[in-house]
Parts: C-alpha cells; sequence; structure tokens
C-alpha cells in the first residue's frame, strides 16, 4: 500500500507538497484530501488565473503534464480546464474522477480537514486578481489559515497591502541577497527556500534568524538530508512524501 | 484533530505558525516574523525593489534552455561532427523548421556568451567548435593539426571550385592553366570537393563542389560568406573536344601562382 515516508521531524511543521502528492495525482482532490487524513501541517498548491478570470490549481502553465491534452492554462476558461480528464499519478491512464480543482475547492478541503492552506500565487497577478483570491477565501472565513507563497515578491507585497497584518507571507527563493532578506523583513515577509540551496549556504540560517524570519524549504523527500535541514533548525519542511 | 473529517475548525490555532500539524498549543508573538532593523523599506520603494528582482528572473529564465534545445545541444556536442538539420529534428520530436529555429536560439546563445566555444551553422548542419579568436593561443596545444596540409595547387584548385562551383575538369583546367587530375583526386580524398552530377555539356563530364567539410574548415556557414572576387569566365569546351586535355588551356585574367606541381599530375598532396 502506498504511504508516506516517516522521519522524526521533532518540531518541524511538514507541508504537503502540492496535496500528498507522492500518492496521488498532483494538486487534486484526491491529494488534498490524502494529506488532509495524515498529521501533516499544511497543504501546498498552486493557482493561476483562466482566460475567463476564474482561480483554477494547477501547477505548470499547461495541462499538458497532468492531462492528455495540452492546453495552456490562462489561454482556457475555467469550463475548458475542468472538462479535462487528468491522469492517474499510478499507471498515467485518464480518469473521470479527478479534474482540475478551483480555489475555492481547495480552501474547502484544507477547512475540513483542519489544515492549513499553503497557496502558492504561480504567476505575477494583477492587484485585482489578488483581491479575488483573498474575496473567496474570506468567504469561506479562512483567511487566518492561510500562507501565501509566491516566487513573485510583488504579489506578496500587494497581498501585505490587501490583508491584515497577520497574514502570513513567503518568500519562495533559491539563493538571496542581503538586501532582499532585508526588505523581506521589513514586510514581514517570511523564506521559503529552495533546500540544497540552504543546505549549501548554512551561512543564510543566522541571517534568517537575525531578522526575525521563519523558514520553509522546498521540496525535500530524502530523510537523511531532511534530518539535515532540521539540524539547521528550519520552521517548516515541504514534501511530496515525507511525513 | 487532523485525520478525521469532522475537525472542529474552532481548534484552528489563533497563529497558524504556531504547533507543528495544524493544531498548535499557543500561539507565538506576531512580531516575532520580520524584525526590523535599520531604516525600514516598504510601500512603493519595496515594490520598486521587487520589480527589479522580476527583471532579473525574467532575463535568468531567457538564459535557461528548453527541453528541446537542451537534446539538440547534447545531440551536437556529443557526435563531434557536423549533424544534419534533419537528424536534430528527429532527435527534438519536430520539423526541420521548428528546428532551424532552436538551433538558430542556440547559436545566438552562444555568440552572445562570448566563450570558447560557439555552434556553428555549415550549410544544413552544425557543429562545435572553438573561438576563432582563441586560435592562437591553442595553436601551440595543437600544432599538427592546425595546418592545412594542403599544396599550393590544392589551394588553388579549391579556389576555383569554390568560386565556380558546380564546375567541370575541364573547366578547373582552363582557369588554372594545367592538368589537374592528381590535386582533384587528392581534393576529393581529403573530403574537400565531391562529384554534384554531370555537366549538360558535350560528353556530359562530371561537375565538382566543395562540401560541407571545406565550409568547415574555413568557419563560414556557406559559400556566400566568402569573400568576393571578380567573376572568371569559363569557357566550356567545344563538341568536339569533350572534358578537353589540360594544359593547352591558358587562364585569363586570373592568378594561378608559379606553376604545375607534382601533384598536378598526379603526385603527392602532403
Amino acid at each position: 500500500m502506498a504511504d508516506t515516508v516517516k522521519f522524526d521531524k521533532g518540531d518541524i511543521k511538514m507541508v504537503a507538497h502540492r496535496g500528498l502528492s507522492g500518492i496521488e495525482t498532483e494538486n487534486t482532490a484526491l491529494a488534498f484530501v490524502a494529506a488532509g487524513n495524515r498529521s501533516y501541517f499544511g497543504i501546498e498548491t498552486d493557482v493561476h488565473v483562466t482566460s475567463d478570470g476564474k482561480l483554477v490549481i494547477i501547477h505548470d502553465d499547461s495541462t499538458g503534464r497532468v492531462a492528455n491534452e495540452s492546453l495552456s492554462v490562462e489561454g482556457s476558461t475555467l469550463e475548458e480546464l475542468k472538462a479535462l480528464k487528468l491522469r492517474d499519478r499510478e499507471d498515467g491512464a485518464e480518469r473521470n474522477d479527478i479534474r482540475l480543482p478551483e480555489l475555492d475547492d481547495y480552501i474547502k478541503i484544507c477547512k475540513r480537514y483542519g489544515k492549513v492552506c499553503v497557496l502558492e500565487i504561480k504567476n505575477l497577478f494583477e492587484r485585482d486578481r489578488l483581491k479575488d483570491v483573498i474575496g473567496i477565501i474570506i468567504e469561506r472565513d479562512y483567511l487566518k489559515n492561510v500562507i501565501f507563497i509566491s516566487f513573485h515578491l510583488q504579489n506578496l507585497l500587494i497581498l501585505r497591502e490587501e490583508t491584515p497584518k497577520d497574514t502570513r507571507l513567503q518568500f519562495l527563493c533559491g539563493e538571496i541577497s542581503d538586501e532582499t532578506i532585508k526588505i523581506l523583513a521589513d514586510n514581514r515577509i517570511d523564506i521559503d527556500i529552495h533546500y540544497p540551496t540552504l543546505l549549501s549556504h548554512q551561512e543564510y540560517m543566522p541571517k534568517f534568524r537575525e531578522k526575525g524570519l521563519k523558514v520553509n524549504c522546498w521540496t525535500c523527500d530524502d530523510p537523511s538530508d531532511a534530518l539535515k535541514l532540521k539540524a539547521l533548525g528550519v520552521d517548516f519542511i515541504t514534501s511530496n512524501i515525507l511525513e | 484533530m487532523s485525520g478525521t473529517i469532522d475537525a472542529n475548525l474552532n481548534e484552528m490555532p489563533a497563529d497558524i505558525y504556531a504547533g507543528g500539524d495544524g493544531n498548535p498549543e499557543s500561539p507565538e508573538n506576531e512580531n516575532d516574523t520580520a524584525a526590523v532593523s535599520g531604516e525600514t523599506i516598504s510601500g512603493d520603494e519595496a515594490l520598486k525593489f521587487a520589480e527589479s528582482l522580476e527583471r532579473e528572473a525574467t532575463e535568468n529564465a531567457r538564459e535557461r534552455l528548453s527541453e528541446q534545445e537542451a537534446i539538440a545541444e547534447a545531440l551536437v556536442f556529443a557526435s563531434g561532427e557536423p549533424v544534419k538539420i534533419d537528424s536534430i529534428a528527429i532527435a527534438i520530436n519536430s520539423d526541420k523548421k521548428e528546428a532551424y529555429k532552436v538551433m538558430d536560439g542556440l547559436v545566438d546563445r552562444y555568440r552572445r556568451r562570448a566563450g570558447g566555444i560557439i555552434l556553428r551553422k555549415i550549410d544544413k548542419s552544425y557543429l562545435f567548435c572553438t573561438r576563432p579568436e582563441l586560435t592562437e593561443n591553442l595553436r601551440p596545444f595543437f600544432e599538427r593539426s592546425t595546418g592545412s596540409g594542403l599544396t599550393r595547387a590544392a589551394m588553388e584548385t579549391l579556389a576555383v571550385i569554390c568560386y565556380n562551383q558546380p564546375v567541370t575538369r575541364a573547366g578547373i583546367e582552363y582557369v588554372r592553366g594545367i592538368n589537374s587530375d592528381g590535386v582533384l583526386i587528392r581534393l576529393i580524398e581529403k573530403g574537400l570537393v565531391e562529384e554534384a552530377g554531370r555537366s549538360d555539356a558535350p560528353g556530359r563530364p562530371i561537375l565538382y563542389v566543395t562540401t560541407p567539410k571545406f565550409l568547415q574548415a574555413l568557419g563560414v556557414e556557406s559559400i556566400k560568406d566568402l569573400p568576393k572576387v571578380e567573376k572568371v569566365i569559363i569557357r566550356e569546351p567545344k563538341a568536339d573536344q569533350p572534358d578537353a586535355p589540360a594544359g593547352e588551356n591558358k587562364a585569363e585574367d586570373t592568378k594561378t601562382g608559379d606553376g604545375a606541381t607534382s601533384e598536378d599530375n598526379g603526385g603527392s598532396a602532403e
């Protein structure tokens, strides 16, 4: 039976990457529920804007990796995208029962299972689209249980302006400059760092700590590396399979 | 709470950063994140900084190779000799038009990189080469292989073929003013010249052209890239003189060097 890989995580908060994508097709209701039924602190996912301005959950800019038909996400309507049958993670067979979720589907599942949403804003969003994201989460009364993450600092700075001051934000990064660290600190934005980069730049940790930044790292599936990250004192580990 | 479907949302943390499995015991101080030191950068100033990061990221993304570019690059590198566009198209699972687009992009990347290696288009093939400007730096290490290995007669014959191709043997001899059988054979053996059908002239003589290897040796993409010279008009042999014997024709308006060598008459070119 497919199961997660356990390790001695101590106080580290584990985040299921794209849902429990080591077991179920990534970023689907199946993957979110699989994570929901385990000890994860949070469930990570990715949101895109469709051509008709709706919010859909998928990692890539196109559907080719998860469906038999390759559609541009930003170039397709939500209806077109939701009509696609996604492939099973194990045998690659098209399945009737897994489709691309909407943002609201994801929030609903996280809320039902009491998990923190770790929501990646995939591309550079316009302010109004970010307001749409916030609106959907507020509609479910779940904003306090969301960590917004993004590679685009602009998204996070706009979210900082548009949400209550205690909203949690994390900047996705690899190598990072002292200047960026300062700006993150000044704007109460934490770190979500590529974990091999952190292991090879361990000098970052005292800098993060000096600024009071929490540290998440992506995406570690190796238990021995996870233990190294634990020894470094990271706060979160995002993983496809480690629990 | 985790692992149950009917989790009570009232159990969710006041501060989601506290606790380890979505069910924290106590909230942390909200000021623990991002302790500020010195002058604070926020608002428009922070957004400007974010925009500069965005531009930098865009530039970096442009530098990343696509999967097709990576495959094509690996194929040409591993081959060590010119790889035809047909093979590249098969490798990247596309048509030739798309393959040319991918390869031209790669050529441009290597050019802009200004490193020691360039990707060169030779006719309809691609090959990795060292940058020509570095030849003198490399010469001491590759002394033996940097010479052309061609005699004056061979160079002269190559030049005639190059600027008049496709050309018959008689045409070559007309320009050079001397029998060129031997030197032509040596050039074919070296892969610098090849046959390219037959002329419609009487006797249907064989036509000769330069090869992609010749272009490669000269470091040009096509014959059009060579320096321009005054066109030499070659008179085709008369009907009663099919593929006319050499030695009787004289070159006109053409610098032919200082005469015949043993190679011209079939001797060694080395």
